[in-house]
């Protein structure tokens, strides 16, 4: 009995280590992670008298919003943000779909041709946009479909190429292609999911009539709920926080993320000659109020669909 | 028993972890610096330039029947007068065909970052006739945008230039283009020199212009009063602002605040500066050299590596630990001192903000005047109205259409910027570590800094002698793309 206890003592006690050795490093992760975040919260509700004390850390003396304020004021936050769901989310949207059609493809049909567009998915996702930012800058500044225009135009003897920067249609069609911003991966999900789908589903509706588009629509794309979720999420989340081809293409309507990157002296100098005088707080903490601003949205559709994403990165293998 | 030993241990470790959160604290201390919105002092005729749409980045200044010149509250300083033709004689003989057209300026700057410039370009419009487009594009993304649009065939004329390395100026022409002559004394003639490769002049700006940065060093008088320290200021004016005067008010601020650091900076080389090198990089103004051999440079490097890792008195980028009271120096550019931008607005605000060239070295026969930053702006490839460029920067950058005590914050910035920008041994800073920036992408990702980051003095030698490779490589890089500038 002795024994018997002594040895249910030891177990419980090497139990006990595990667990406390656990939580120990969850918790301790947990903190490195949560703190940048919590340090936004808290020191974007600080006014500028908070900030500036050095007795004040993580408790405000009072919570203030004039950060929030004078940073919806000076980066015009509501048409940043029409522009943002104008331009980067609709792209997300339409990608969505194109990728969704264009990995079907890729999965299902044998075609002349089809190693070189896997290939070319493997490059899009390989080959950083800012490596070809300046061809691509002039594809969209005169864009043409090999070459056709630009021999029309030399005949006529007035250049017809539209110019596309400035315009959504930078966005929209690269996503309408599959080859806008991280297309490749979101074609690789997919068509890794459709891969696995059974295929007796799309030969039973091929038996009833249904050719590659409605079995497409009816069958395969209603059973690709984990993988859509995925996808859909994902490209939301990076057109979201695009910065770089939002600056490169469309300077004239800033979006979240180039106003936020934008913020730091041009637009608080204006406030204060405006004679707002709440931007004169610290450039730091209007910074971080926008910052709490723009992952707001983010968060709220992350909490929405939480428990559909985890399920999806279970069943689609992806991570990260 | 097993829940409830676990929910305890939950609740346990929550607790730690919200006693860690508060417990990382800085030294408390009772007495806060005062913050108190004092209303700064603003000339009446402060640029209240407002456009709802300034982040669209293109700002179309078209006439308008605004005010006139602003009036100055004082005289322009001679020290700001530009020298060579009046601005009446090089009107007279600009090119009646250029009445009509536009120019389009490029910079990483607002025009608002520029109090009164604005003004000033209306004016310039309303003179000549000629339109002005300012573009502005972010910092980060100013090359390559530059690049594209030249590429793209839509180039701006004028353009803003970096620091003077080849690769900032791929996507420009020589400054000859315009068919202008610059050889007057209106025109900045160190900057023409600093930007010449290959017999070309790649930009230039003017002299006595208002808008350039100097490097200068800023302090808080507050600090200063509440520690009974010696006031750079008046060290200044007594001759007694020297390197050793510098250390011993770093040391005497460490000691009596208990701060870990006195000052900060932005980038080590702009210390070296002092001692009239550059860093591990130099430019001749016709190839480009490693500096690791030059006795005066690894002296140099490792004074500022004792400064940074072993006494620990100055560190970088620590601009709000300025901003907010913790440590007493900031060395930066002049841009700093400007009056409405965003720049230690507390500081500003509540007048605690000096200002004091940087020191004289005991023993040096030169003083070095650093520069970081300038305004120097050359013509873009493929400009459609490069001749209009040279007439909109004689007179943008004359400091005479401006008014001087708006445009700083206080009257010892401008004191101490005309002092420095009248110094005639000009040197610049940050060469190399700019260049890490466009080769790289990312700041400091070079090895060499790296390690030059955390040596101490004793060091420094083992560090340029273990990367001695990485710099000649770099220095051999440069030198090719100087060669393949047209």
């Amino acid at each position: 009995m002795t024994a018997i206890s002594g040895k249910k003592a030891k177990s419980v006690s090497i139990s006990l280590a595990v667990n406390l050795c656990r939580y120990a490093f969850l918790i301790s992760f947990s903190f490195v992670l949560l703190y940048p975040f919590i340090y936004i919260l808290i020191n974007s509700f600080k006014g500028a008298l908070d900030y500036y004390d050095p007795t004040v850390q993580w408790v405000p003396k009072s919570f203030q919003l004039e950060d929030f304020i004078v940073y919806i004021k000076v980066t015009n936050f509501w048409k940043s943000m029409l522009n943002t769901f104008v331009y980067e989310i609709a792209a997300a949207l339409i990608q969505f779909c194109s990728c969704a059609v264009a990995a079907y493809g890729i999965a299902r049909f044998n075609f002349r041709g089809k190693r070189i567009l896997m290939a070319a998915m493997i490059l899009n996702i390989l080959v950083p946009a800012m490596m070809i930012i300046t061809p691509s800058y002039v594809n969209f500044s005169h864009m043409d479909f090999l070459g056709i225009l630009k021999l029309i135009s030399r005949l006529i003897g007035h250049d017809i190429r539209p110019n596309l920067i400035d315009t959504p249609l930078v966005f929209y069609l690269p996503s309408m292609l599959g080859v806008g911003l991280k297309g490749g991966l979101f074609i690789y999900i997919f068509s890794q999911f459709y891969k696995g789908l059974p295929r007796e589903l799309e030969e039973a509706a091929s038996i009833d009539g249904a050719g590659p588009w409605k079995t497409f629509l009816k069958i395969v794309l209603p059973s690709s709920g984990s993988a859509a979720i995925t996808v859909l999420l994902f490209s939301i989340v990076w057109h979201w926080n695009d910065y770089y081809l939002a600056q490169m293409y469309n300077s004239k309507n800033t979006t979240l993320a180039v106003a936020l990157n934008n913020i730091s002296l041009n637009s608080i100098a204006n406030a204060i000659n405006s004679g707002m005088e709440a931007a004169k707080s610290s450039v730091v903490s209007i910074v971080l109020a926008g910052c709490l601003l723009f992952i707001i949205p983010l968060l709220i559709v992350y909490v929405v669909i939480q428990k559909k994403f985890i399920a999806s990165i279970a069943t689609s293998g992806i991570v990260g | 028993m097993k829940k409830i030993m676990q929910k305890s241990l939950m609740i346990l470790l929550a607790c730690c972890m919200m006693l860690l959160a508060v417990g990382c604290n800085t030294t408390i201390d009772t007495e806060s610096i005062s913050t108190a919105g004092i209303t700064s002092e603003t000339s009446s005729n402060v640029e209240n330039f407002i456009d709802d749409d300034f982040f669209e980045g293109e700002e179309a200044l078209g006439n308008d029947s605004d005010s006139g010149v602003s009036s100055r509250t004082s005289p322009i300083p001679a020290a700001n007068v530009v020298g060579g033709k009046s601005w009446a004689d090089v009107f007279k003989g600009m090119p009646s065909s250029l009445k009509g057209t536009t120019l389009t300026v490029y910079n990483w700057n607002a025009i608002s970052e520029y109090t009164g410039g604005a003004n000033a370009i209306k004016q310039f419009q309303k003179s000549t006739g000629i339109n002005v487009k300012w573009v502005t594009e972010n910092f980060d993304t100013y090359l390559s945008k530059l690049a594209s649009m030249v590429a793209s065939g839509s180039s701006p004329d004028l353009v803003r230039m970096r620091s003077p390395l080849p690769s900032g100026s791929m996507s420009v022409q020589p400054i000859s283009v315009t068919g202008y002559d610059y050889s007057d004394d209106a025109w900045d003639k160190w900057i023409m020199n600093s930007y010449t490769a290959n017999g070309n002049v790649y930009a230039t700006s003017l002299n006595n212009t208002l808008v350039s940065s100097p490097d200068m060093i800023m302090y808080n008088k507050a600090l200063i009063s509440k520690y009974d320290l010696d006031d750079p200021y008046q060290l200044w004016k007594k001759g007694q602002w020297t390197y050793d005067n510098f250390i011993k008010l770093c040391k005497d601020y460490k000691s009596e605040s208990g701060s870990d650091y006195a000052g900060s900076l932005y980038d080590y080389s702009q210390i070296t500066s002092w001692f009239g090198v550059t860093g591990p990089v130099a430019f001749d103004g016709k190839t480009y050299t490693s500096t690791l051999s030059n006795s005066n440079f690894i002296s140099a490097t490792q004074k500022m590596a004792d400064l940074r890792n072993k006494d620990r008195l100055i560190k970088a980028w620590d601009s709000d630990g300025f901003d907010q009271g913790k440590i007493l120096l900031w060395i930066g550019s002049a841009v700093y001192t400007r009056r409405n931008n965003s720049y230690f607005n507390s500081l500003k605000n509540a007048g605690s903000i000096g200002v004091v060239p940087c020191p004289k070295i005991e023993g040096q026969s030169n003083y070095y005047q650093l520069y970081s930053e300038v305004e120097a702006y050359g013509i873009a490839k493929g400009a459609k109205n490069p001749q209009a460029a040279p007439y909109f920067l004689r007179y943008f950058l004359d400091g005479s259409n401006y008014d001087i005590d708006a445009y700083f914050c206080n009257k010892q910035a401008v004191e101490v910027y005309n002092y420095c920008t009248q110094q005639t041994n000009k040197c610049w800073t940050s060469l190399y570590q700019e260049q890490t920036q466009f080769y790289n992408g990312a700041k400091s990702t070079d090895e060499f800094n790296t390690a030059l980051d955390s040596a101490t003095g004793a060091q420094v030698l083992n560090v340029i002698n273990s990367n001695a490779s990485v710099v000649n490589e770099r220095v051999n890089k440069y030198n090719k793309q100087l060669s393949e500038l047209k």
